[in-house]
């Protein structure tokens, strides 16, 4: 059973060309085009295809409201985005309406086809520079790590205090003073805003620094 | 010939239907400006189909520079939409013409061969709506 596809764009250029691309290949057979979201959707509810190439930018409907809708009227059907958008807001969208894939349309010839087997065999499937634009958007709404604030000897002190370590056995495992210590460790714990070793322990243990073991 | 289409789909599939229809013409492409100034220096090509949007440059801007440098190449714009303003400040660069892309099965052979004073010598794909 191939892979059966549909593509919805307003330019016809594009489904002679996708249609084009997608035939080479056995196993994927496009069964409708469309110029706008709207006729997509009709269509799509009734053919109910494996896969269905999007284009954002379209009249009537746009893409992203196209796949919400093709989500209800056919559950089964995987949407893959082929924009030539790549900012994180389309991404965000297209992906909170449904869509398993997204595509630049300045590098799709090389991707579609796997793109369209990987979202049929339940994969989701984003080219290199909407993966890229994910892990960006990711690493910034990650809370910063703490740990960044303190240097290396103020780490090294930190474990060794939270594993019960006294500033005198510190001292002779650093080759410092237990004054020195004393100082690394009143430091850490002003950067961190903690304290008490119990504080220091929970935020050791939260961090990774150290198990309960 | 010069073909200046950043959308890879878009670019192969306007190849080969030029092509198809002029099985004889040479038609180089080009994703972004940057390559499309290189081989209009290089090969001073007669006609260039141009995008608007392109990745590093605006198409109407490089219509203007591409027509100060070979006077003699005519520019057929290639655009998305057909913004009255973009329309206007094309013709001002001095492209030849200005179509949109739902309309290239219609538009873009007798616009070709309007620009090169001659018909197309293949069979071509017609108008496929």
């Amino acid at each position: 059973m191939p892979i059966t596809v549909f593509i919805a764009d307003d330019h016809p250029v594009m489904h002679e060309g996708l249609t084009h691309l997608l035939h080479a290949h056995e196993d994927i057979r496009v069964v409708g085009v469309a110029a706008n979201g709207r006729d997509a959707v009709r269509q799509i509810s009734q053919l109910h295809p494996n896969v269905v190439i999007a284009d954002i930018a379209m009249p009537e409907m746009n893409g992203i409201e196209a796949t919400r809708q093709i989500r209800e009227w056919s559950p089964e059907t995987r949407v893959v985005i082929l924009s030539m958008h790549s900012t994180p807001d389309y991404i965000f969208d297209a992906l909170e309406a449904g869509a398993r894939g997204y595509l630049l349309k300045e590098n799709a010839a090389s991707e579609i086809v796997n793109a369209v087997r990987a979202v049929h065999a339940g994969e989701r499937y984003h080219c290199k520079k909407i993966a890229d634009v994910l892990a960006e958007q990711v690493a910034r709404r990650s809370s910063p790590n703490p740990l960044d604030n303190l240097s290396k000897r103020e780490r090294e002190i930190l474990q060794l205090v939270v594993e019960g370590h006294s500033s005198v056995e510190i001292a002779g495992k650093l080759s410092l003073s237990p004054k020195t210590v004393d100082t690394y460790r009143s430091r850490l714990m002003h950067k961190l805003q903690i304290n008490d070793v119990p504080g220091l322990v929970k935020f050791a243990i939260q961090h990774g620094l150290t198990t309960l073991d | 010939m010069l073909i200046v289409e950043d959308q890879d789909v878009m670019r192969r599939t306007l190849v080969e239907y030029v092509q198809s229809a002029y099985p004889d013409a040479a038609i180089m492409e080009a994703a972004d400006g940057a390559r499309a100034l290189e081989l209009c220096r290089s090969s001073r090509p007669r006609l260039v189909l141009m995008d608007v949007a392109l990745s590093d440059a605006n198409g109407i801007e490089l219509t203007a520079q591409i027509r100060a440098m070979l006077p003699e190449t005519e520019v057929i714009i290639v655009s998305q939409h057909a913004v009255a303003a973009y329309v206007e400040r094309a013709h001002v660069a001095g492209a030849f013409a200005y179509i949109t892309k739902d309309k290239v099965y219609r538009e873009l052979l007798p616009t070709v061969s309007r620009a090169l004073g001659r018909g197309p010598s293949g069979g071509g794909h017609g108008d496929p709506q």
